[in-house]
């Protein structure tokens, strides 16, 4: 092409946009086996996965937000980290901290509100991980309603990591809001970063044009929910 | 009155360019080019009714014939609105004002679409069955109902534009864009944008009720003067860095047509597709649609970038 013909009209093009959101537990519970930290070391270990994604796929470019939650919710990453720059920075557990998981939903439904999300963006992805039930039980009742009542809300991939046997699987399902799509169970700490890890890939494969949705919680998300125990890198392939 | 306004419209021509480009991730996923535009009337400098339509077959994978669908979609609608403008034309003003509102045109225009197209989709469906690779996928999309509508298969977004003399008609449904630059240079979406229209998120020929999702727009030309419009579909719109990139765009093609000339315009539109459905842009089908206004080329308002 010579120069007039590169001449595009606009402000210019990039790729769309893939806002990843974690909702992490950091509630008091969290500390029991040395849970926070597996959490810590599997969100840290799930990026490489993410940016292998993002370059292979050439279609968009993945933004990390995260936000915590115990006594309440917080940002832990507010602004959109791109994911080949992100730095995890470690969460810790709050002592004796409860698990405000609605208020959580509620901040995320805020940052994916009209006003706030580019439309042009792929769907939002959004994890909760928890090892518990909410304690905010009105709050995440009106957290799902805001959530469930946005476009990109509704859009939204939603998938959950339940870790121990204390995690609630009936919340975290309505929270998913998909029969197709069940909740992933880290039986112990080691499987943590297992099941994020499957999580992640098929976080990749639903966000890809012309994806089957259920297709992929067959090949990726029920054999990682299958496997209790001896879950590795060969089952989740 | 009637013949007078025509005889005022005569004197405008209008240049038609049209453009259509498969999506990167759709040559990556073997998928085929889902997007498709027709148009028809009396092109390049030749005065009369003009008929752009374009649509965007759904990538999901529950919609595995949407391009035919799309393909059904544009051609049915070049047709209707065709007939259209045939009532309009030979109508006096009342008859023509009658003709024009919204309460009409969604009693003509639009269940002619809606049900011509679910037609033409059966009669494709009856000539070519679902394969047995298509019932495999029906049978693992236990969700979807094919039986009771297999049209799901077909599934697409429509954009309809016709200028009838001083009357610009548009109708859409689902994604994608309308954009028009003014007379006086001033850019809008005749459409309202549907806020929750998000994310890959539409509205479809398919559904139930479509009707209902359908957006209508009528302007009067004679009143508020039209320099260009744009049809596009989301693989345009999803590339630009801009959220609001309708006055940029449109303002650059403006300057682009009066410094270069159709012809240029004609020759670049492919790339800005291309660049578009390419991995640096939505990496989707793109289809850019462009009528663009004789009135425009013969003045030299806008500055351009060259």
């Amino acid at each position: 092409m010579n120069d007039l013909n590169s001449l595009m009209p606009g402000g210019g093009i990039s790729r769309r946009s893939l806002h990843f959101f974690i909702l992490a537990d950091c509630s008091g519970s969290m500390k029991v086996d040395g849970r926070i930290q597996s959490l810590n070391y599997a969100i840290a270990s799930i990026a490489p996965t993410l940016i292998n994604w993002e370059r292979e796929q050439e279609q968009a470019q993945i933004f990390v937000r995260a936000i915590a939650f115990a006594d309440q919710a917080w940002w832990h990453i507010e602004s959109p980290q791109p994911i080949d720059l992100l730095n995890w920075v470690p969460l810790t557990h709050v002592e004796k901290g409860l698990t405000s998981m609605g208020a959580a939903i509620r901040m995320v439904a805020d940052a994916i509100s009209p006003e706030k999300f580019e439309p042009r963006s792929l769907r939002p992805v959004i994890l909760l991980i928890t090892d518990g039930k909410p304690t905010d039980v009105e709050e995440f009742e009106i957290g799902l309603r805001e959530l469930f009542s946005l476009p990109a809300g509704k859009a939204a991939i939603r998938l959950a990591v339940a870790i121990g046997q204390g995690a609630n699987v009936s919340y975290l399902s309505r929270f998913i809001n998909d029969p197709d799509i069940p909740v992933l169970v880290a039986e112990n700490v080691d499987q943590i970063a297992v099941k994020l890890t499957a999580a992640t890939l098929a976080i990749s494969k639903m966000s890809s044009i012309g994806s089957d949705r259920k297709q992929v919680s067959e090949q990726i998300i029920l054999p990682a929910v299958n496997s209790f125990i001896q879950a590795d890198d060969d089952t989740i392939v | 009155m009637t013949t007078q306004l025509f005889e005022k419209t005569l004197e405008q021509f209008w240049y038609v360019e049209m453009t259509s480009e498969k999506g990167f991730m759709h040559i990556r996923n073997n998928m085929p080019l889902q997007d498709s535009i027709s148009s028809s009337g009396n092109l390049y400098s030749e005065a009369g009714p003009i008929f752009l339509a374009v649509a965007d077959g759904h990538g999901d994978i529950s919609h595995f014939r949407s391009s035919t669908g799309a393909s059904i979609a544009t051609s049915l609608t070049i047709e209707i609105l065709q007939q259209f403008a045939d009532k309009v034309q030979l109508a006096g003003q009342t008859e023509k004002d009658r003709l024009i509102s919204s309460d009409n045109i969604v009693e003509t225009v639009l269940k002619d679409i809606v049900s011509n197209w679910k037609t033409a989709v059966l009669d494709d469906l009856a000539n070519n069955p679902f394969n047995s690779n298509e019932i495999k996928t029906i049978e693992a999309r236990k969700l979807t109902d094919y039986e009771s509508n297999p049209t799901v298969a077909y599934g697409t977004t429509l954009i309809g534009c016709t200028i009838i003399g001083s009357v610009v008609l548009f109708v859409q449904i689902g994604d994608g864009d309308v954009v028009v630059m003014a007379g006086d240079g001033s850019v809008y979406n005749p459409i309202p944008i549907d806020p929750s229209l998000v994310s890959n998120r539409t509205t479809s020929l398919c559904q139930k009720n479509p009707i209902q999702s359908f957006r209508i727009s009528v302007i009067n030309i004679e009143s508020t003067p039209i320099d260009m419009i744009m049809l596009s579909t989301d693989g345009f719109g999803n590339s630009q860095i801009e959220p609001n990139w309708y006055k940029g765009v449109l303002t650059d093609i403006a300057s682009f047509s009066q410094k270069h000339g159709m012809l240029w315009v004609r020759e670049n539109l492919p790339n800005w597709a291309k660049l578009c459905a390419s991995r640096e842009g939505s990496g989707d089908d793109t289809t850019i649609g462009l009528i663009v206004s004789e009135h425009l080329l013969n003045r030299h308002e806008y500055g351009g970038k060259i």
